[in-house]
């Protein structure tokens, strides 16, 4: 008997979905907070940035048979001195910008990433707008129709977020899964190199196509 | 206006973000040191760049006339080709779509530089793909070379004797040291002695052996038995973990993307990151020649206790003559169709001493599309030409520092050198780190995202 | 995850790891309980159906919750349900089983179930179930439930699909690309087997095109295992390629003692009767007349052992004398002892009339084995099954496989393999060639040459190669001895410290010492043998004498019998050597004369280990078997 120990999402039947989602936006609008509410739903008022993992996953179950799993990327702070790795954008399937709306800059900081994304990444990206903070009313300068407008311009999902109330933080990463084109992705495919064609070498997973090596 | 850094003191500087300098960059990070990472160029990588051919263009001039690690740089363009009358034209248009390496190299399947990537976590971030097919050339025609089992058994070229015989060699030299009584007369004999006599291998099948199993870069002659053995046994570990592959390049090029990878680590733990930044002067104290810190291209004062330094970024007086340095002779090379049927994403072929006039075996790699290194219908091909459209020439110097002079807390991190892989450039990187950090771990995991209770938030 | 170190746990951290795996499995454990509940009680319902997920999923070699599984599906699809229903229920379920398999690919009871849902649904997708077994053996090309299941699947597709044409070209294109990944797949080669007679069938090639196909495919695995001369899938290949042409049972000897009326015929095989063979005389207008009778085997005892044997003897009814009798035996009335040996046609005999007084039976005249031989000859087609051949095509397709098979032996002298396909590749050349005595005599000289290799290398089937050996070296002994005239007698080699003497030494004789034997293959080829010396060998049982009906005077010194078997028929034996040899008891020996038949015999035992055995029982057996005298 196999020992019952197994992920439970592995367990799940049906179609696995794995997608690569990067964040970008200024510094210190919240894109690590909005991750970590996501995937751990915790928030933490002084964290100040993202330590120790590379990248985060968490998995939605979208239907009984469709299960996806974000593989979330964070900028690390290269960002900030414009110092974002190339590598950091390729393959991904998907990406949430973020600003806050509590600082003006931060929207035309977030249209600037928006054109950098259409520029270097895949065509076919899928991008989400958050408005991040939206528990901070009081202090908003952005309002939400500029925002809405933008988005729709520009052919983004558009959510004002907060990870500290945990307001649409899991509508937002929903509805991106809702809108990655699926049915033209094959099953269980890993999201980077996900065309079976130029999928490449896992090197934690060796092909032992010889017991020996000659 | 200047984006000036809000601290200025850090435990390591590390100038250059080359292979050798972005794996110390993770590994100090990995331990909590305090790392600012800095890069006069506007992209990652150094002298083991990849670039588009915009930059490849523009890199071209920047070091045309710079005393560095390149010399005699000459390019042109191709504009025989029937179908396009602009050829830069049409180049710089589809520009994005090339990673060319100003180093090319691979990544043994077995060595240093891949159980740092499995263990340290990193090759999650990258991608790779197989180097399976080797081509060997000989009066005007190209052979592929059986490099594996699986090689041997569908090889049409060779005859079922010299299967047997290629075999029998393979499988002892996997694990030679097992049967001392075959060699040991050889020892004090050449390589190729032991080939021709003891395992009556000659003609274009010991060529093959000599210079794309053992993979020899010199003249054959000159290595030994043992030198010999020891090259074919580390191919043939690489053989049989990724499939029928020695090798491994990376796709959107190799040296950068890896480079990258540390460099987020270092960032993922910490290290600032600061891009198209140069250094106006390293502040050495004269009396202890000790480093103390640097004055950037904002005249800001950067101290740390350690500085990594890529050898572009040293005043020249650190510098050995000319004379001692390594010279590789590269050409990259853009043409239009591949030069061996079924090669492939990825290729190596090499062109054994004195085939073509030369002196040492010529090693050329090619690159398709489907290493992410050039668009379709345009293959890289670093070192040869067939049918081409453009050809970049330059000599490539692995420049030496007279260590004397250099004080005790400056870390040079080498130029690339003629090797086709990172195994040594991967051992130096960690040699530095302990002798920086004795006694701490090199790059242990980060936290599996997938395992719930393991992340160090 | 491999070669990934993680991070050094703390205390806690690993209580509270260890809490939770108990809890797994105490929830685990709890789920099976409820589910085999609800199985007891017959409830298929969904919850029921949810609980199977949970345990299949984490164990999917539980047969007994997939059995519950289908049950709770063929409920709910009874109740009337649309087929649009049904593909809805079944489709998901082969999802599950998609996802299960990724983690188990080499569970039995996955492939089980998903065949079963595949021929329960209403529309089963054939070709996606190419595909994805294809995809199965991309993973692990070597899962020989994965090739089992393809064949399942194309079994399938060709029942639906007319243009099965192409299906067994792709096919053995999907061996080919297999087997260049790595050619060490059995599994693979075993497909390619099955492949190659369809593809022949369905392919027009023309002669020449199957003959370069065939062609192909020798080199193909020639480039195997000359690569790796230890795989031995590639061998095995090998060896279904040269393929094994049945032998042809023949008939050494028909006899009609009319003295005794009997007849006694021989076969050159340990034959089992089903149907006892018609005997027959001829009547005035050359009608055959059935004549009554019984037939047994001369070996052994036991009623079992009377219709097994090489030699068989059948006894007239009424005893009154025929001039001469005809014997038939049909291939459906005989039993062969091995696959690889056959009667193939009717055969119907005359009797060689044993004459008043003479005492020597002899073997067919070279004439009569002559017109034996034209009726048993090999057919002149071999291989019908992949490319038919003529015997001088495939004499020189077993020559070419020789020397190539050689030129590796010459590299690797070693090779367990390379030797056995040799013996396999002279084996197949003796049988169907017309070779002359020279000829087979070196062939045999080199089987002997090859088991002695054998028998050094491969220590795990010694006993094997040495009874091919024995075989190879009785077989050139006794060629003498069939081509022989009937009149010209072995010469008689005596060795100086015999113990006996025959007076008559015109007697047929046969001499084989000092040789290693340790079986006797044919002994029926001895029939005719009155004197016979094989001693100084390693044969283990006697039980070969009872084929020997005329036998006066047998050496069987210094060999390694634990028994006395296959003497009591022995009506004329005089003398029984069996000194040194390994015979423990009294018993042993005495058993072998409990139905003595003959007259005086003297048996030599001494240097056996019961010699030295204090048995109260030796005078009282000495004295019971009063015609047998032991001698030591």
């Amino acid at each position: 008997m196999s020992a019952p120990g197994n992920r439970h999402n592995s367990q799940a039947p049906g179609k696995l979905f794995q997608f690569k989602l990067v964040l970008l936006g200024e510094s210190a609008v919240g894109k690590s907070s909005l991750v970590l509410r996501f995937v751990k739903d915790q928030f933490d008022d002084y964290r100040e940035s993202t330590i120790g993992a590379a990248f985060l996953t968490q998995t939605i179950a979208l239907d009984e048979n469709t299960t996806v799993k974000f593989e979330i990327w964070d900028t690390a702070g290269q960002e900030r001195y414009k110092s974002l790795a190339p590598m950091y954008y390729r393959n991904a399937n998907c990406a949430v910008v973020v600003y806050d709306i509590t600082q003006p800059s931060s929207l035309e900081k977030a249209k600037s990433w928006v054109n950098e994304l259409k520029r270097q990444a895949d065509p076919n990206i899928v991008i989400a707008l958050a408005g991040n903070k939206s528990d901070l009313s009081e202090r908003r300068v952005i309002d939400t129709e500029t925002a809405q407008n933008y988005a729709a311009d520009a052919g983004l999902l558009f959510f004002e977020t907060s990870a500290k109330k945990s307001t649409n933080v899991n509508e937002l990463f929903t509805s991106i899964a809702r809108k990655m084109p699926l049915d033209q992705l094959a099953a269980n495919s890993r999201a980077r190199g996900n065309n079976l064609n130029q999928r490449g070498v896992d090197l934690n997973h060796p092909v032992a196509q010889n017991a020996c090596s000659c | 206006m200047p984006q000036l850094l809000e601290v200025t003191e850090y435990d390591v500087i590390i100038l250059g973000t080359g292979f050798i300098e972005s794996i110390l960059a993770g590994a100090l990070a990995r331990i909590g040191k305090s790392v600012l990472h800095l890069d006069a160029n506007n992209f990652y990588g150094g002298n083991w760049s990849s670039l588009n051919f915009k930059e490849l263009l523009e890199w071209t001039r920047s070091i045309q006339g710079v005393d560095g690690a390149y010399s005699t740089i000459e390019y042109e363009f191709y504009p025989i080709h029937e179908q396009v009358e602009d050829i830069p034209a049409m180049l710089l248009k589809e520009s994005k779509r090339y990673n060319l390496d100003l180093a090319p190299k691979m990544v043994p399947c077995r060595g240093e530089l891949i159980e740092l990537l499995i263990s340290s976590g990193v090759g999650r971030y990258l991608e790779f793909k197989a180097m399976d097919k080797t081509y060997i050339y000989s009066a005007d025609t190209f052979d592929k070379v059986p490099c594996s089992k699986e090689d041997v058994f569908t090889n049409q070229s060779i005859s079922l004797i010299e299967k047997r015989k290629l075999m029998r060699f393979l499988t002892f030299a996997l694990d030679y040291t097992n049967s001392p009584d075959t060699y040991k007369d050889y020892e004090e004999k050449s390589f190729t002695t032991l080939l021709i006599e003891k395992f009556k291998i000659d003609g274009k099948l010991l060529l093959a052996v000599l210079y794309t199993i053992a993979l020899i870069r010199t003249d054959a002659n000159d290595v030994n038995t043992i030198q010999g053995l020891e090259k074919t046994q580390s191919y043939l570990k690489s053989l049989g973990r990724y499939g029928n592959a020695a090798f491994l390049v990376g796709l959107y090029g190799c040296g950068n993307e890896i480079a990258q990878g540390f460099c987020r680590v270092c960032a993922v733990y910490g290290g600032i990151y600061m891009l198209d930044h140069s250094v106006k002067h390293l502040l050495i104290d004269e009396n202890s020649n000790k480093f103390t810190g640097l004055v950037d291209v904002n005249d800001q004062q950067i101290s740390s206790t350690f500085l990594v330094s890529s050898i572009d970024y040293l005043p020249p007086r650190f510098l050995k003559e000319d004379e001692h340095w390594e010279t590789t002779s590269r050409a990259i090379v853009i043409i239009d169709k591949f030069i061996h049927e079924e090669s492939g994403d990825a290729s190596l072929t090499v062109y054994p001493p004195e085939t073509v006039k030369n002196k040492y075996p010529v090693t050329v790699l090619q690159f398709s599309a489907g290493t992410q290194t050039c668009p379709e219908d345009r293959y890289t091909v670093s070192d040869t030409k067939p049918n081409p459209l453009f050809a970049l020439f330059y000599r490539h110097k692995k420049r030496v520092v007279s260590s004397s002079e250099i004080p005790e807390n400056i870390i040079i991190a080498s130029d690339p050198d003629s090797s086709l892989d990172f195994e040594e450039a991967t051992i130096q990187a960690r040699q530095y780190f302990e002798k920086m950090c004795p006694g701490e771990e090199f790059l242990p995991a980060g936290p599996d995202p997938d395992d719930e209770d393991e992340f160090i938030v | 995850m491999h070669g990934r170190k993680r991070v050094k746990p703390t205390a806690e951290v690993e209580k509270l790891r260890k809490e939770k795996e108990a809890s797994k499995i105490k929830e685990y454990n709890g789920i099976v309980a409820a589910c085999l509940e609800k199985k007891n009680k017959c409830e298929f319902d969904n919850e029921a159906f949810i609980l199977t997920t949970k345990i299949l999923s984490q164990n999917p070699d539980f047969y007994t919750i997939w059995n519950f599984r289908r049950s709770i599906l063929l409920n709910e699809i009874s109740e009337d349900c649309s087929d649009e229903e049904k593909q809805q229920k079944f489709s998901s379920e082969l999802l599950f089983l998609q996802e299960v398999f990724r983690h188990n690919p080499k569970s039995y009871w996955i492939f089980n179930h998903r065949q079963w849902c595949l021929d329960t649904m209403p529309n089963p997708d054939w070709k996606s179930e190419l595909d994805l077994v294809g995809k199965m053996l991309d993973m692990d090309a070597r899962n020989f439930h994965g090739w089992n299941y393809r064949r399942y699947v194309i079994s399938k597709l060709s029942c639906i699909d007319s243009n099965a044409l192409n299906l067994s070209k792709t096919e053995f294109d999907f061996t080919t690309a297999k087997i260049n990944q790595n050619f060490s797949n059995y599994s693979a080669w075993h497909q390619r087997s099955k492949l190659l007679p369809k593809l022949m069938e369905d392919e027009q090639l023309g002669d020449q095109g199957e003959k370069t196909l065939i062609d192909q495919e020798f080199e193909l695995v020639k480039s195997a295992f000359y690569t790796d001369p230890d795989d031995q899938s590639a061998w095995l290949y090998h060896w279904w390629l040269i393929g094994r042409e049945i032998r042809h049972i023949s008939i050494l000897g028909a006899y009609y003692d009319s003295q005794n009326y009997q007849i006694i015929l021989a076969f050159d095989d340990e034959i089992g009767m089903l149907t006892p063979f018609q005997v027959a005389y001829k009547n005035d207008t050359s009608q055959l007349n059935i004549v009554e009778g019984h037939w047994r085997s001369v070996s052994g005892g036991s009623d079992v052992d009377r219709m097994h044997g090489f030699v068989w003897i059948f006894t007239l009814n009424i005893e009154s004398g025929f001039n001469e009798l005809f014997v038939t035996v049909k291939p459906e009335w005989i039993v062969s002892s091995n696959s690889e040996v056959k009667l193939v046609r009717n055969i119907q005999m005359h009797c060689q009339l044993l004459e008043q007084n003479q005492d020597t039976l002899i073997l067919m005249s070279p004439q009569t084995m002559a017109e034996n031989t034209a009726i048993l000859s090999p057919p002149s087609r071999f291989r019908e099954d992949i490319l038919p051949m003529t015997m001088q095509e495939r004499t020189n397709l077993l020559k070419r496989e020789i020397v190539t098979v050689k030129e590796l032996q010459e590299i690797e002298p070693e090779s367990k393999w390379c030797l056995q396909t040799l013996l396999i590749l002279l084996r197949e050349l003796k049988y169907i060639s017309e070779l002359n005595a020279e000829e087979a005599k070196n062939i045999d000289e080199e089987v002997i040459t090859i088991c002695d290799q054998l028998i050094n290398i491969d220590k795990m089937r010694t006993k094997r190669f040495e009874d091919l050996r024995s075989k190879a070296i009785f077989e050139t002994a006794t060629n003498n001895l069939i081509q022989a005239s009937p009149n010209a007698q072995q010469e008689i080699i005596f060795r100086d410290n015999r113990l006996f003497m025959s007076e008559k030494s015109q007697l047929p004789t046969f001499t084989l010492t000092n040789r290693n034997l340790t079986i006797i293959p044919t002994p029926s080829i001895l029939l005719h043998i009155r004197i016979l010396d094989l001693s100084h060998n390693k044969l283990t049982s006697t039980i070969f004498l009872s084929n020997l009906i005329h036998l006066q005077e047998a050496d069987i010194r210094d060999n390694c019998i634990s028994s006395i078997n296959g003497a009591n028929n022995l009506r004329f034996l005089r003398i029984l050597n069996v000194q040194s040899n390994l015979i423990e008891s009294w018993e042993a020996v005495r058993n072998g004369f409990v139905k003595w038949q003959g007259g005086e015999c003297k048996v030599y035992v001494s240097g056996n280990p019961f010699i030295n055995e204090s048995d109260g029982n030796k005078l009282k057996w000495e004295k019971e078997m009063d015609k047998i005298e032991f001698c030591y």
